[in-house]
């Protein structure tokens, strides 16, 4: 007797509401026709917290993206064609899909591959695309676009690309200062800031919060806050950002033998 | 029991009828509404719950008004309460929901997220006899889409 298939919808989404893991998740929506049709992918609880996939970088012409499953500790392939040809960098969760051929950025959900067209990236390549692939080459900056917060639960989200020169964007301008700036090596969000360091171990912070948060084509200028004390600048000494629960670390790798 | 304690006949759907101190039928906010607006008479109606679950809906009232029943006790009473064949746990959620027990249905449903937890579309199935209605065009673009979370 049929008689799961037929549970009214409320009851159907107030147990999907209670499913905390993305995977029981979809395996629910897998089940029969009329699950599928009563829960929506938005009755997904996006607070709750996942066990991360590691995104593996080789799959870039193919439609589908390789993760490492930390919880079932092995190589899954995510259906995702929207990513085919692009370089991807994550962020809260989202891809931010780049393509130097077509001159195109997006966000994407891995999952619900929703889209988010940002603003084009024409300009910021003519002149600068070597240079992004020369300092991820020396400095592994992890991150080249980092997001405030998750699109899935907020519109109020400031998108910060590591090194953008594009009109359409709100730039950083980093000339206007005295300083040396150097290569950025880490970038972080942390209680409504950006903050970067450098090779050169200076920590900057690009004040983006509250009502400040930039306009379009408005330049946000980073302000000088410190450095690690007594490290001369090496090509052996990496910089980190890291955060904790309450507070903001710059953390030293030495990769001197 | 005191004097001033009311008495409550409650009818399911099979004509079986369940006699309740009205201070443990409350839990139940559909019947709390009944008598906070007088429209009690003799007997409560209830046209969508049968007797075998309301039997166990009145053991699950009975338990958690207990005075001085501790915490841990009432946990263990739980934990083998939930243990049921999925078809009375169906008929539960269908009652809890019904008679609005919210604390019962919040209990009722968690039991279900925790017989999905782990399990593929065909183990969940297979828990609760649910049937792939699914066309093989529709199986196949799913498990494009899917295949990762669960192979």
């Amino acid at each position: 007797m049929a008689i799961w298939e037929e549970l009214p919808n409320d009851l159907l989404v107030k147990i999907a509401n209670r499913v905390k893991v993305m995977e029981d998740f979809i395996a629910l929506r897998d089940v029969c026709t009329s699950w599928r049709v009563s829960i929506t992918k938005d009755d997904f609880d996006m607070f709750s917290p996942q066990v991360p996939l590691l995104m593996l970088n080789a799959t870039k012409y193919h439609k589908y993206h390789e993760f490492y499953s930390l919880s079932k500790k092995k190589v899954v392939r995510v259906f995702l064609p929207e990513a085919r040809g692009t370089d991807c960098v994550s962020s809260e969760g989202w891809l931010c899909t780049m393509s130097y051929y077509r001159k195109k950025m997006n966000l994407l959900h891995p999952f619900s591959r929703t889209q988010i067209q940002l603003p084009s990236l024409k300009s910021l390549l003519v002149s600068h695309d070597v240079k992004i692939v020369s300092i991820r080459k020396r400095y592994p900056l992890n991150q080249k676009v980092l997001l405030s917060a998750s699109p899935s639960i907020t519109s109020d989200y400031v998108v910060m690309v590591s090194r953008p020169r594009d009109l359409n964007w709100s730039r950083s301008n980093i000339n206007t200062t005295n300083h040396t700036w150097g290569n950025a090596t880490s970038i972080i969000y942390y209680n409504g800031q950006f903050y970067c360091v450098t090779c050169y171990s200076h920590l900057w912070v690009f004040d983006v919060a509250g009502s400040s948060v930039p306009q379009s084509k408005s330049i946000v200028k980073p302000r000088f806050i410190d450095w690690v004390d007594g490290n001369m600048y090496t090509n052996e000494q990496y910089y980190g950002l890291v955060k904790t629960s309450n507070a903001l670390l710059i953390v030293t790798k030495s990769t001197h033998l | 029991m005191s004097s001033s304690t009311k008495f409550l006949t409650l009818k399911t759907c099979d004509d079986k009828k369940f006699v309740l101190d009205e201070a443990i039928a409350v839990r139940s906010q559909t019947i709390k509404n009944m008598v906070e607006d007088d429209c009690v008479s003799n007997v409560i109606p209830l046209p969508n719950v049968d007797s075998k679950t309301m039997t166990k809906v009145i053991e699950y009232w009975k338990k958690h008004s207990e005075e001085g029943i501790s915490k841990d006790m009432l946990m263990d009473f739980d934990k083998a309460f939930v243990k049921v064949h999925h078809s009375i746990l169906h008929a539960l959620i269908l009652a809890a929901n019904f008679l609005n027990d919210k604390e019962m249905l919040d209990m009722m449903c968690q039991e279900v997220v925790d017989r999905i937890k782990g399990k593929t579309p065909e183990e969940i199935r297979k828990e609760f006899d649910i049937k792939n209605d699914f066309t093989p065009e529709e199986e196949e673009e799913i498990r494009k889409e899917n295949a990762w979370a669960f192979e």
